[in-house]
């Protein structure tokens, strides 16, 4: 129950119908479109040719910083849709969509979305609620950035992997994400997410090697997590 | 009912002082007519909430005069400041149109007056008028980029450049007084800490090196911002 609630208040949550909800692949264009892993498929500042929705597979979000480099925005799932403002409005992408497996979904052209869009107006509804998804996920971020503490942070995280996208049969998570990749997630020091999965470890909270990450005790990772 | 009015007035939506800036200043005729007539007008006092996080909407909050402070509160019973939102803006519109419950409590910073178009009315606006509905749109895409760029800056930023950046924000969103230079919203350190981020402490410090270096005069809750070009360039962002 308390990973429901959990759930129902983070970005990363599962939809109740992720895929009927978004109606993506039944307007009139939609391509089904499968990438492998490490793919661009849209890119920060690029043309709006396209908007997507995820199937299966994952997919992360990135934003340059004004260092020039990647900062993680989101982790995708399926049923989140990705490209959807730039493509209504007409600008280039506000960020990169880059695969982190082998992933499937579908495609929707921004001249396809476009007839439909204006087909009848009950479509500006379902736009507006997908537009709503991708809203409430960046504010999520944003909530959990402005976290103060990085241990709640990364505990977080790691339960928000767990719970997106599971384990495998040995207990570990499906997904072990970089250093660097935690580093960006959690907004802490890359050195300091060695500590904290060290002292995570001390606690007997998680184990983990240099590929695999396995929770122990959940419920000590939630407090952690204020959650 | 979320609305807690404490008198009800009836104002025509023609006469509304902010109806310029909200999302239905191009409305016109009977469309108009029908906003008016159906939406509800409530007066809140300062501290008054207007809805609470995890409740769900009736309708779409429009603020008419006043301000209003958007928060959540986390595990640790600290208030984290999602948005301020002042005359002409919109509150709970991610929650009527995701059909969710409200992500944040709402709460007059002081006395306001808000209208709230009953659900039905809105849906009924949107689903036949493309240019609203374009216009929402263009707001919810608006905010997705902040809420973007937000993320980014929370990472990289310091917290003294994400102070000089909120200051640049708040005088710009609530304007400044007759000096030209006070910002015209009265927050408390510990609310400004809320907005960025950051311990309490440390917003009083910045603020204290800021008045030193004579880029802000302080006075109470009061800012004055002396020195916009400084504040700028701390802040990292070009005028």
């Amino acid at each position: 129950m308390i990973m429901d609630n959990y759930l129902s208040s983070t970005a990363f949550r599962e939809r109740a119908h992720p895929h009927a909800s978004n109606g993506f692949p039944e307007i009139e264009g939609a391509r089904a479109a499968s990438w492998k892993k490490n793919i661009v498929i849209m890119r920060e500042n690029g043309a709006p040719a396209a908007c997507y929705v995820l199937t299966t597979g994952k997919v992360k979000l990135v934003k340059k910083d004004r260092n020039g480099k990647n900062f993680l925005l989101a982790l995708l799932h399926p049923g989140d849709t990705f490209g959807l403002p730039a493509v209504l409005n007409g600008e280039p992408y506000s960020s990169t969509a880059i695969t982190i497996e082998n992933t499937t979904g579908f495609r929707l052209d921004a001249v396809h979305f476009h007839r439909w869009y204006q087909q009848h107006p009950s479509n500006f509804q379902q736009v507006m609620r997908l537009l709503c998804a991708e809203l409430g996920r960046a504010e999520e971020r944003v909530n959990s950035m402005m976290r103060v503490s990085a241990s709640s942070r990364l505990a977080e995280v790691l339960l928000i992997i767990e719970s997106v996208y599971g384990t495998n049969s040995d207990g570990t998570l499906a997904v072990v994400l970089r250093p660097k990749e935690y580093a960006d997630l959690t907004n802490v020091a890359r050195g300091t997410i060695y500590r904290l999965l060290r002292q995570f470890a001390d606690e007997r909270l998680i184990n983990f090697s240099s590929t695999t990450i396995r929770i122990l005790n959940r419920s000590g990772l939630q407090s952690i997590a204020g959650i | 009912m979320h609305m807690k009015a404490t008198s009800r007035l009836t104002d025509d939506c023609r006469n509304c002082p902010s109806r310029q800036s909200t999302v239905f200043s191009e409305l016109h005729g009977e469309r108009l007519d029908t906003l008016s007539d159906h939406k509800q007008c409530g007066f809140y006092k300062k501290g008054q909430i207007i809805f609470h996080e995890d409740s769900f909407p009736s309708g779409l909050f429009c603020i008419r005069t006043g301000a209003v402070k958007l928060y959540k509160v986390a595990a640790n019973g600290r208030e984290q400041i999602v948005r301020l939102a002042g005359g002409g803006n919109i509150l709970g519109y991610r929650a009527l149109i995701g059909g969710e419950s409200y992500a944040s409590t709402a709460v007059a910073m002081e006395d306001s007056t808000l209208c709230l178009v009953p659900r039905d009315t809105f849906f009924q606006l949107v689903t036949t008028d493309a240019q609203l509905s374009a216009r929402i749109m263009r707001l919810l895409s608006s905010e997705l980029k902040v809420a973007e760029t937000r993320i980014v800056d929370i990472a990289h930023k310091s917290v003294k450049e994400r102070l000089a950046e909120t200051l640049l924000l708040l005088a710009e969103k609530f304007g400044t007084r007759d000096d030209g230079q006070t910002i015209d919203i009265r927050l408390t350190r510990e609310e400004l800490a809320n907005m960025i981020g950051t311990a309490t402490e440390s917003v009083i410090r910045f603020l204290s090196e800021l008045n030193k270096q004579h880029i802000l005069e302080l006075e109470g809750k009061a800012i004055k911002i002396l020195d916009r070009k400084a504040l700028l360039r701390i802040a990292g962002v070009h005028d």
